[in-house]
């Protein structure tokens, strides 16, 4: 049986995330761009996708501005 | 030379040098959350794209690569299995340390913090570091937390934005964790195989995502 796994095993590595152009290029409270490097099992679409699934509906404290 | 440019990050690169053991990864994620949310890049040894190469040649790189270190020293007991300390981490500090002292000059404004459990017990076996940024975390991730993000601070311009406080990491971190189960089912991904590339992606991605859900 091929398991997910292995199918995301052959897929291209994510591309950074703080590399990517994203709407603004930074994040929205502090201004500073989050930023890992290469590499990784999943794709920058499946970890944004996980993350927006997962976040759905929820709220959260906005922070003071520095 | 380091590779000072976009393509490296050589300006923002942050070496974790610590245990990799389960004992540790509540400090070790804490940490890395921390560096990430202040913006700079997570590099460590769990880095694997480069399976050719030896360990040591590893380290070389990442060294090389890494404006800042963060060195945790603070494995000093015997392992289980062998009944022997680990040396890796304070050798690993060494080697740092001594690219700062003898590299070409971009090396020489590399910047490292020591990160120890207890307070003063480096100075009963490696005493020779005295002198260098050295922050007692007491195991517990919040203060370790606290020490990268003050010293990170510390190390920026004044011109440049303020860092997000400590209080405020970990409360974000704790999102992080509480989502993250959530997360791994959506990913269909088991938590025993999260990697390091893949914490770390989430990690920023929630940030992100949490900034525009908070915004």
């Amino acid at each position: 049986m091929t398991s997910k796994i292995s199918q995301r095993a052959v897929q291209p590595p994510a591309k950074p995330v703080g590399q990517r152009a994203s709407k603004s290029g930074k994040t929205a409270r502090t201004g500073h761009v989050p930023a890992v490097v290469r590499g990784g099992r999943l794709t920058l679409q499946q970890i944004k996708r996980a993350v927006d699934t997962a976040l759905r509906g929820q709220t959260f404290e906005a922070d003071a501005q520095g | 030379m380091p590779k000072d440019n976009a393509a490296s990050g050589y300006a923002t690169n942050v070496f974790i040098n610590c245990p990799f053991d389960v004992g540790f990864e509540p400090l070790f994620h804490a940490i890395v959350f921390a560096v990430i949310q202040c913006g700079y890049t997570v590099r460590c040894a769990l880095e694997a794209d480069d399976a050719g190469a030896t360990r040591i040649e590893r380290i070389y790189r990442l060294i090389e690569e890494c404006r800042f270190g963060v060195h945790d020293i603070s494995r000093i007991e015997h392992d289980t299995v062998n009944n022997l300390p680990r040396f890796n981490m304070p050798f690993e500090l060494g080697l740092f340390l001594g690219a700062r002292r003898f590299g070409a000059r971009p090396h020489r404004d590399k910047h490292c913090l020591v990160l120890e459990a207890e307070r003063y017990r480096y100075q009963k076996y490696l005493s020779d570091i005295a002198g260098q940024d050295i922050r007692q975390h007491d195991s517990e991730p919040a203060k370790a937390v606290g020490a990268v993000r003050d010293w990170l601070a510390a190390s920026r311009p004044k011109s440049a934005k303020p860092l997000p406080g400590a209080t405020a990491i970990m409360r974000h971190y704790s999102e992080f964790q509480a989502n993250l189960p959530a997360m791994l089912r959506a990913a269909d991904l088991e938590p025993a195989e999260l990697g390091f590339f893949d914490r770390a992606n989430l990690m920023a991605q929630f940030l992100e995502t949490r900034a525009a859900l908070a915004g």
